[in-house]
């Protein structure tokens, strides 16, 4: 997984690309750093560049829900699509999660 | 060079005399030789950590079986290690159509994108459609995630449940792959098909588990643990074997 970082001035959208997937644990913690960010109202995770989620990289996004919830920031994953929208929706996590399709 | 429907073997340098002489028995004309008794015209490749990046053009042949050589210096006996992966190799499928089988370290295995290449192969040999494709390669990845992290590295989920303990859990897989006891361990996959199905199994060498537990799978607001709820949603079957140290997954073609 590879991800790029938009910001405005109160809020920051990490947009991830290629497979997110069980060897991703050492990307994850760069992404988490971005709810450190000083005046951050509003944080979202663009999943329309991803072409696979396995169960590990829904258990990542579960993860940045806790953490954006621990520090009060909202947060929501936007435009998964084709296999990582069926993941989401068979994972049946987006009682846990915001998605806006 | 692959030969198809032959047997051949590359046999690196490092290789002991006494592993040489087994792969001679196994390649060679010694029909008698135990570990090449009944498995005639297969195409079996032996490939050493540092040729895998070429697992991808290798998988475009028509090959039945690739098998990760040892490490120099990494198993105790790297002659019955390989004899006991070529023993893996299936000699009469029961499906009888056709099988791919590879047997990889969980180092190479954890740093190779392997449903993605397994998949890649069933579809150039025309067995799954685009649309076959997606599910069978989400479920062939839930078991390979599991043997690996789980099975052969013997981590728990439960140790990656908050963000602060995502960098750690990685740094004790990155551990964890070194070890020559853990990172050594093989990972198994067999493809059969025929008859309308296919089948895809992977084993381990790790500790297993209760197949009980996967009844409280996934619990909630769990992180983690959705591995088998995806297997058991695009498969027509999943069952668990060998105490946990084998899942294997059916699909109707």
């Amino acid at each position: 997984m590879n991800f790029k970082v938009r910001t405005t001035a109160d809020s920051v959208t990490a947009e991830l690309t290629g497979r997110l997937e069980f060897t991703d644990h050492d990307r994850l913690h760069e992404v988490v750093a971005l709810l450190d960010r000083p005046g951050l109202k509003r944080f979202a995770v663009d999943l329309e560049g991803l072409s696979f989620i396995d169960s590990a990289g829904l258990g990542i996004l579960l993860i940045l829900q806790e953490e954006a919830d621990h520090k009060q920031i909202p947060m929501v994953v936007r435009r998964p699509r084709d296999d990582v929208k069926r993941s989401i929706e068979l994972a049946k996590i987006s009682e846990m999660i915001t998605i806006e399709y | 060079v692959i030969i198809p429907g032959r047997l051949f073997c590359l046999v690196p340098a490092w290789t002991p005399p006494a592993l040489q002489r087994g792969l001679a028995h196994c390649f060679g004309d010694d029909a008698d030789a135990a570990w090449g008794a009944g498995v005639p015209n297969q195409s079996i490749l032996l490939l050493t950590a540092e040729d895998l990046p070429q697992l991808a053009v290798a998988l475009r042949q028509p090959v039945q079986a690739v098998i990760e050589l040892p490490a120099a210096g990494g198993a105790d006996s790297p002659d019955q290690e390989v004899a006991g992966e070529w023993l893996a190799v299936p000699r009469a499928p029961r499906a009888a159509e056709g099988s791919l089988f590879l047997s990889l370290t969980t180092a190479s295995a954890y740093r190779l994108p392997c449903a993605t290449l397994v998949c890649d192969a069933l579809e150039q040999r025309g067995l799954l459609s685009e649309g076959q494709r997606s599910g069978t390669e989400l479920a062939l990845q839930e078991a390979i995630a599991n043997a690996l992290i789980h099975g052969n590295l013997g981590l728990d989920s439960s140790q990656r449940q908050r963000g602060a303990e995502i960098a750690t859990f990685g740094r004790l897989v990155r551990e964890r792959l070194a070890e020559p006891q853990r990172g050594q361990r093989r990972l198994r996959l067999l493809v059969c098909w025929g008859g309308g199905r296919l089948e895809l199994t992977v084993s381990d060498q790790g500790c297993g588990f209760a197949p009980e537990c996967l009844d409280g799978l996934p619990g909630g607001r769990a992180h983690f643990g959705r591995g088998f709820l995806l297997m058991r949603a695009v498969a027509a079957q999943v069952q668990i074997a060998d105490g946990g140290r084998c899942t294997a997954l059916r699909f109707e073609l």
